[in-house]
């Protein structure tokens, strides 16, 4: 056979195997992202956190069965609308209590919320 | 007031009251603290979410117990559908599958939401047309009409009889009965009739009066001439070019007889007396040789062959003996030498045509029956082919009567009539609680009797200029908006967990009143909202107190959605007219509330597959050829439909993105021929494939946007073709497809 046509003949192999091996890569990543999804859902469904004001401190207690990892905090004022926010990265244990230290608008709005007032 | 109303105001944000603060976790929960007018209270509050959404509370009063009854636990639900859309005018309808939206024409009168669930109520039809009455639970059919189904004359091949009573005609034995009917001019009669095993029953006309012909082996004879061999005889002679020859050939053309052609079999006898002479030379030749000579007669019987000519006319052919056997050697004399033979004939030819059955054949019979039929006029026969046993048959006119009339029904009622097996109409009941399906002549399908199906537990919307129809399920409620015509199947829902006893009222979506949704409550129960989309918003009166929550703050809008294996299938038939195609939809819908903007996205990944049948028939006077097969077509396809707040969006320039074609399933297409049918049946099977796809459309913070992902099984069906020389009488069509997903996952994420 010429040498020419078994060159062809090879890079057309590779290549056909190259795309299949990126096709399945792609299907596995696919597999992946829903099976990854599925189990952040499940996981959602699961988080349980009591949130309590004791001598003015914000307790957070994880009572459900998995870690839960917290992103903000937000104070919502009487308009309905967010007053504050403070972005924290807390994980919180299963059975665990965090008392985040808070941002002063937060703190004032949880002062004003433990006290009562508005 | 209430701590029911305290905790709803802890859920939804009303400016006067509200002042909280929310924990978010990386997982999109969002909890919170919230004491609401609890002032002065030594525990301030606490929130909790399990994200169960079980909605239940301990309904002690405290704040705990009224955030987590009312607050948090509050979640978009969804629900899943199947079943089928039946929409139209007057009272019929057409039928689909279940989808979110189905767009309907805008005169459409009324539609149907059929679920799979809803367990629509079933009745026996004992025999169609008939008129019954819904009564005490069953249907009631409304005095028969006599039987006049009867006989003059009769003629039995075989040990078989008939004998008439009142009710109809019954035949006991093995054979053949030929029943001479009295003439019913034209009009129509309900044939019914319960055939034993292997018996047929063919209603037919003739020509010619059975009773009358003379009957042989052969047959009904009927037809006899002769015919000159050098003019033949009928309308196209061909006389017969042999005589006189040598090497005559041995079949040859007589006649072509006057007269339509007829789908029974003809023989008959062909017969003439033919002559050899021959000449013989003794001595040697052409020295002082002499010659002698003589001739043989024989009578030539044989049979006759006869076809349909291209003019319409009935081709005899007589098939005749070759001559050369006859045995002339007999009368030579010893010694002397074949000079020379001549064919002849002596008399013209005679031929006597037979019949079997001379008849034409309306209406091909077997097992139990029932079908409106416009009798032939004049006289006509049933022709029973028994195999044995006992066998009935029945006649009653048609009169003014409908293929199904029912009165006493409910009103307003979707319904679907099933008869051997397949849809034969669909609709609506009347305001007075009526159905009636006019007579479907020469209705296909055979069997007795059928079964009504009466959607009653399943909603239906009436009136002129729908708009868009959305059917709660849920709260068995249907609700008429602005907008185009269409029904939108609501499948989610903001379901808010009751604590305490407690009057609503103004309940509603954005500016959309709810009323049904008004009245008391009490803990335990849930208020489900629909989510209809434009609307964003979820609002109440709670003990008097107004109350309003965003749509998109509820938990529950996005995420992974893990759909039921779901099929649909469709039927169709025709009585008088080809299916042009039928198709069948299974599909899985998911939402997803913006959060904020950007591109939502979905990620499919389902199996799919689906069958296809549908058969297209032509009646003929004469059994045709067998038409060629029909071309594979049919293609199972899935898509993606989008729609924002309600709304479809084009996605690269379309209205719903295929993510899957195959025309290559395995395929069954045959085309044939029956007795004076032919038809084309194409059937599809496609093998169970995975397809996957991700679709990303932009939103807007807030925007509601549905994904529907559907599998669609489409099948055309094809009419065979006309042969040169035939002339269709009717045509009819069936067919039913199902299409199926067995896994489909959909993942939402913004």
């Amino acid at each position: 056979m010429n040498p020419i046509t078994i060159a062809g003949i090879l890079a057309v192999t590779m290549a056909s195997a190259g795309m299949m091996v990126s096709f399945s890569a792609q299907q596995v990543q696919y597999s992946q992202a829903v099976e990854q999804a599925a189990s952040m859902q499940a996981e959602r469904l699961q988080e349980r956190l009591a949130v309590t004001v004791e001598g003015g401190v914000l307790l957070v207690e994880n009572a459900g069965p998995v870690p839960v990892r917290i992103r903000e905090i937000r104070a919502i004022d009487d308009a309905g609308l967010v007053s504050a926010a403070q972005p924290v990265d807390i994980t919180v244990g299963i059975s665990g209590v965090a008392r985040p230290e808070l941002d002063p608008g937060i703190a004032e709005a949880v002062g004003r919320v433990a006290g009562g007032g508005r | 007031m209430s701590a029911w109303i305290l905790a709803l105001l802890a859920l939804v944000a009303v400016p006067a009251y509200a002042d909280s603060i929310e924990i978010v976790t990386d997982r999109g929960n969002v909890f919170l603290l919230d004491v609401g007018d609890l002032r002065g209270a030594d525990v301030t509050g606490n929130g909790t979410g399990d994200g169960s959404g079980d909605g239940t509370g301990d309904g002690s009063g405290d704040g705990t117990a009224m955030i987590n009854g009312m607050g948090l636990n509050s979640r978009i639900i969804h629900k899943e559908y199947g079943g089928s859309m039946i929409y139209g005018r007057g009272l019929s309808g057409t039928v689909s599958s279940v989808r979110p939206y189905v767009d309907v024409d805008t005169d459409t009168r009324f539609i149907v939401s059929a679920l799979h669930g809803d367990e629509p109520s079933r009745y026996n039809i004992p025999a169609f047309y008939h008129e019954y009455d819904l009564s005490g639970g069953t249907l009631v059919r409304s005095q028969s009409p006599d039987n006049i189904l009867g006989y003059v004359d009769a003629i039995y091949t075989g040990p078989v009889s008939a004998t008439i009573r009142d009710s109809g005609i019954v035949i006991e034995g093995a054979g053949r009965a030929i029943l001479e009917l009295p003439d019913y001019m034209g009009g129509d009669l309900v044939l019914t009739g319960r055939l034993s095993d292997g018996t047929t029953a063919r209603l037919a006309s003739s020509p010619y009066d059975l009773a009358g012909l003379e009957r042989g082996d052969l047959g009904f004879l009927i037809y006899h001439d002769n015919v000159n061999p050098d003019t033949g005889s009928g309308p196209e002679p061909v006389p017969p070019r042999w005589r006189n020859a040598n090497t005559p050939p041995t079949e040859t053309r007589i006649a072509v007889l006057a007269g339509s052609a007829s789908d029974s079999e003809k023989t008959g006898i062909f017969s003439y007396v033919q002559e050899a002479s021959a000449r013989w030379y003794h001595g040697k030749c052409c020295r002082g040789a002499y010659s002698t000579s003589g001739s043989i007669q024989q009578e030539v019987v044989t049979s006759l062959v006869v076809g349909a000519h291209p003019s319409g006319y009935l081709q005899i052919t007589g098939d005749r003996d070759d001559p050369a056997t006859m045995p002339i050697h007999e009368i030579a004399r010893r010694g002397a030498a074949l000079l020379s033979v001549n064919y002849n004939r002596v008399a013209d030819y005679d031929y006597k045509i037979y019949d079997t059955l001379p008849v034409q054949v309306h209406r091909s019979l077997s097992g139990a029956f029932e079908e409106g039929i416009e009798m032939p006029k004049g006289t006509s026969y049933m022709v029973v082919d028994s195999a044995g046993g006992t066998s009935y048959l029945a006649g009653s006119a048609l009169g003014s009567r409908q293929f199904f009339e029912a009165a006493h029904l409910p009103p307003d009622t979707g319904y679907r009539l099933e008869k051997d097996g397949r849809t034969a109409a669909s609709g609506i009941t009347s305001a007075d609680g009526r159905i009636s399906v006019p007579v479907q002549p020469g209705y296909g399908p055979q069997g007795i009797g059928g079964t009504l199906y009466l959607y009653d537990e399943s909603l239906s919307h009436v009136g002129a200029d729908p708009e868009t129809v959305a059917f709660d399920h849920v709260n068995g409620q249907v609700i008429q908006l602005d907008g185009r015509d269409r029904a939108y199947n609501v499948h989610a829902y903001v379901r808010v967990p009751v604590v305490g006893d407690v009057q609503v009222t103004g309940a509603g979506i954005g500016g959309l009143d709810l009323g049904y949704l008004d009245g008391r409550y009490s803990s335990g129960e849930d208020i489900h909202f629909p989510v209809i989309p434009p609307y964003r918003d979820v609002r109440l009166h709670v003990n008097g107190v107004p109350a309003w929550m965003k749509i998109s703050d509820v938990l529950g809008a996005t995420g992974l959605k893990i759909a039921d294996p779901v099929s649909s299938t469709i039927s169709r038939d025709d009585s008088s007219g080809f299916v042009d195609d039928i198709e069948s939809t299974a599909g899985a819908v998911t939402y997803m509330i913006a959060a904020a903007d950007g591109n939502a996205k979905a990620h499919v990944r389902a199996t799919v597959h689906g069958t296809s049948e549908i058969t297209n028939t032509r009646v003929y006077e004469l059994r045709p050829p067998p038409p060629p097969p029909p071309a594979p077509v049919d293609p199972l396809t899935t898509w993606i439909e989008v729609y924002v707040n309600g709304e479809p969006v084009e996605v690269g320039g379309r209205a719903a993105t295929r993510i899957h074609f195959s025309d290559q399933p395995d395929e069954d297409h045959e085309g044939g021929a029956g007795h004076k049918t032919s038809y084309h049946t194409a059937r599809f099977s496609y093998a169970p494939v995975t397809v996957t796809d991700t679709i990303s459309v932009p939103v807007e913070e807030g925007d509601f946007v549905e994904f529907y992902f559907y599998s669609r099984i489409r099948a055309e069906g094809t009419a065979p073709p006309v042969p040169d020389g035939y002339a269709e009488i009717s045509r009819y069509g069936s067919a039913t497809a199902t299409s199926v997903i067995d896994h489909a996952s959909i993942n939402t994420s913004l």
